[in-house]
């Protein structure tokens, strides 16, 4: 009887044992997630005289995880692309839509900075994370179509529905720009000076992701009986070479909100503008400063002409967190100009904004990871 | 004269309640005592008990005299009439209850109200036939969409839709980069750089 007893207690203890194996292998199994089938949650399309195409796409660990009553979908996939067109690529542009989840948004990736001779394949990676109901349909999540491709004489190709050809040749004209600064300096001070250089611009770097604000249009101005008109400062920039000259500005702000900036602009080129870009430096009552970036604004400027421009909007500026940044004072700066031909102007580099550009972030990434030898290698490859 | 409940001094007489309570023999009786101790020192007090007491009795002695006239024969009989009625009448409402109750029973459907309900619905299926509802197109999906909100979070660039989202990654490894988030109205901007291959990407999402 007793021998029955024990062997009963043994076979409970094994299966209670089973069963606690088995619940915690659940979650485990849950936690990696089901692999996904790339064709049902990605399709790329490109059109067919498209200047480049698609030589294989890696989809990694791309994994769907139900998490409550919805789904989590992580999709990583490496694009492998090919210059077939004749031009050396300089930057490309990716619509990411996902209809069925975030129907009223888009998105794009860019990869700017590139130097992709044709017959070159280059690789594009696109990392994103879908949070949408269980019930789905059945056609593809992600689509991704070609929105842009510019080459190295400046020229686009693509159905730019993203108007990303201005911010694209901006991309371009802002890294020819730091790649011959950082040339010069290597040719005519050195590797050490180099270094320093590198050095001084991981630092702003860092200040700058320290910089960051958030501006947004606001619909309505919040009536308040602290509202006060400012005069605008603007960044130094040596008038000798802009072809648009802030003379002066003026704006209204109460607390985090700015309203219907107002400047003077007069034109020095030789050439109808059309847009501007304008970026905005604010500081709070602690003194602190933070950086809201550029604001195009369409302008009818013609050569050697004055214009007000009027924005009759209100920004409202916000920490990452969401507290609000108590305007102190405003400062506006250039940061490119659009011509009526399509043509762009940046500033020089002496003169251009606190952000640093995005050549100038790849080229300090270089230096950081690979060392001083290799950025030299790279600034000597693109001559 | 005060008087005072308490009647913790000698001075004081008991109060116009105890005393009118004393004159009915309603007051407990560790009361009553004192009362009646007070009361055999007290002139005052005694005569308000009594003129509680007379009070009381003349009340009673009006209360016991009937109107002049009264036929005690006349309204008993009335009052047994009224109460005869009220059980006739309440005899009869209860047949014509249960008659109520008899005829909400479900009946059979009458052949008339099935061809009308079938013709109604011919019509009906007829006219949902003719005029199919229209699918929705692109347009019409963002119009009547809900706000689109865009943040950046410590994974990467977020866009979110009725609860639904979509967020483009800053990079793919474990450790999300540093990226520097460039802002405009209606547009978030994120550029990092890739950790392995150094390569910068600018992820954008757009509200409008």
């Amino acid at each position: 009887m007793s021998i029955r007893s024990n062997g009963t207690n043994r076979r409970n203890i094994t299966g209670v044992l089973l069963s606690l194996l088995l619940l915690a292998a659940v979650p485990v199994t849950f936690g990696q997630g089901a692999r996904l089938d790339p064709s049902s949650t990605m399709h790329i399309t490109l059109p067919e005289d498209s200047p480049v195409t698609v030589v294989s796409a890696d989809w990694g660990e791309s994994t769907a995880n139900p998490r409550g009553g919805a789904m989590l979908l992580d999709l990583h996939t490496s694009l492998s692309l090919r210059n077939s067109g004749s031009r050396r690529i300089r930057s490309i542009t990716l619509l990411v839509q996902a209809q069925e989840v975030t129907p009223g948004g888009k998105a794009s990736v860019s990869v700017p900075s590139l130097n992709v001779r044709p017959g070159e394949n280059f690789p594009v990676r696109i990392d994103l994370r879908l949070l949408r109901p269980l019930q789905g349909g059945n056609g593809p999540l992600v689509e991704i179509q070609l929105d842009g491709v510019l080459f190295d004489d400046l020229s686009f190709y693509g159905p730019n529905r993203l108007n990303c050809r201005r911010s694209m040749t901006v991309w371009e004209l802002e890294a020819r720009r730091d790649r011959q600064y950082f040339k010069g300096v290597l040719d005519a001070r050195g590797k050490d000076i180099l270094r320093g250089e590198m050095l001084s611009s991981l630092d702003r770097q860092a200040d700058r992701i320290q910089m960051d604000a958030r501006v947004a249009q606001s619909g309505r101005a919040t009536t308040t009986r602290n509202e006060r008109q400012i005069e605008l400062a603007f960044l130094q920039q040596p008038t000798r070479g802009l072809p648009v000259v802030p003379e002066v500005g003026m704006v209204r702000i109460a607390d985090n909100e700015a309203r219907s900036p107002r400047m003077f602009l007069r034109s020095q080129a030789d050439r109808p503008v059309r847009g501007v870009e304008i970026g905005w430096l604010v500081k709070d009552t602690r003194g602190r400063e933070f950086v809201a970036s550029a604001v195009p604004v369409d302008v009818n400027l013609q050569p050697r002409q004055r214009t007000t421009l009027v924005q009759d909007v209100t920004f409202r500026f916000t920490q990452p967190g969401g507290a609000p940044i108590v305007i102190q004072e405003m400062s506006a700066f250039l940061t490119s100009v659009e011509y009526a031909d399509g043509s762009m102007w940046v500033p020089e580099r002496s003169s251009r904004g606190p952000t640093p550009s995005a050549e100038e972030q790849r080229l300090t990434e270089i230096y950081r990871k690979r060392g001083l030898e290799a950025l030299v290698t790279e600034l000597q490859r693109f001559q | 004269m005060i008087r005072d409940e308490s009647q913790n001094r000698k001075d004081f007489h008991p109060g116009t309640k105890s005393l009118s309570l004393f004159s009915g023999s309603d007051l407990g009786w560790i009361d009553r005592f004192r009362v009646a101790a007070h009361l055999r020192g007290c002139a005052g007090c005694r005569a308000e008990v009594e003129r509680f007491r007379t009070s009381k009795a003349n009340l009673r002695a009006e209360s016991v005299d009937l109107p002049e006239g009264l036929q005690w024969d006349r309204l008993a009989a009335e009052m047994t009439a009224n109460i005869n009625l009220g059980v006739e009448a309440g005899e009869c409402v209860a047949p014509f209850a249960m008659r109520t109750a008899a005829s909400e029973a479900p009946r059979r459907m009458d052949w008339r109200a099935a061809a009308v309900m079938g013709a109604v619905g011919a019509v009906l299926i007829g006219a949902w036939f003719l005029n199919p509802p229209r699918p929705h197109n692109l347009d019409q999906v963002i119009r009547t969409s809900q706000k689109i909100e865009i943040r950046n979070t410590a994974a990467g660039l977020e866009m979110n839709e009725n609860g639904n989202s979509l967020v483009l990654l800053h990079g793919s490894g474990i450790q999300p980069q540093r990226a520097m988030i460039v802002s405009a109205p209606g547009q978030l901007r994120a550029r990092y750089a890739d950790g392995d291959t150094g390569q910068i990407t600018i992820n954008h999402v757009y509200s409008e």
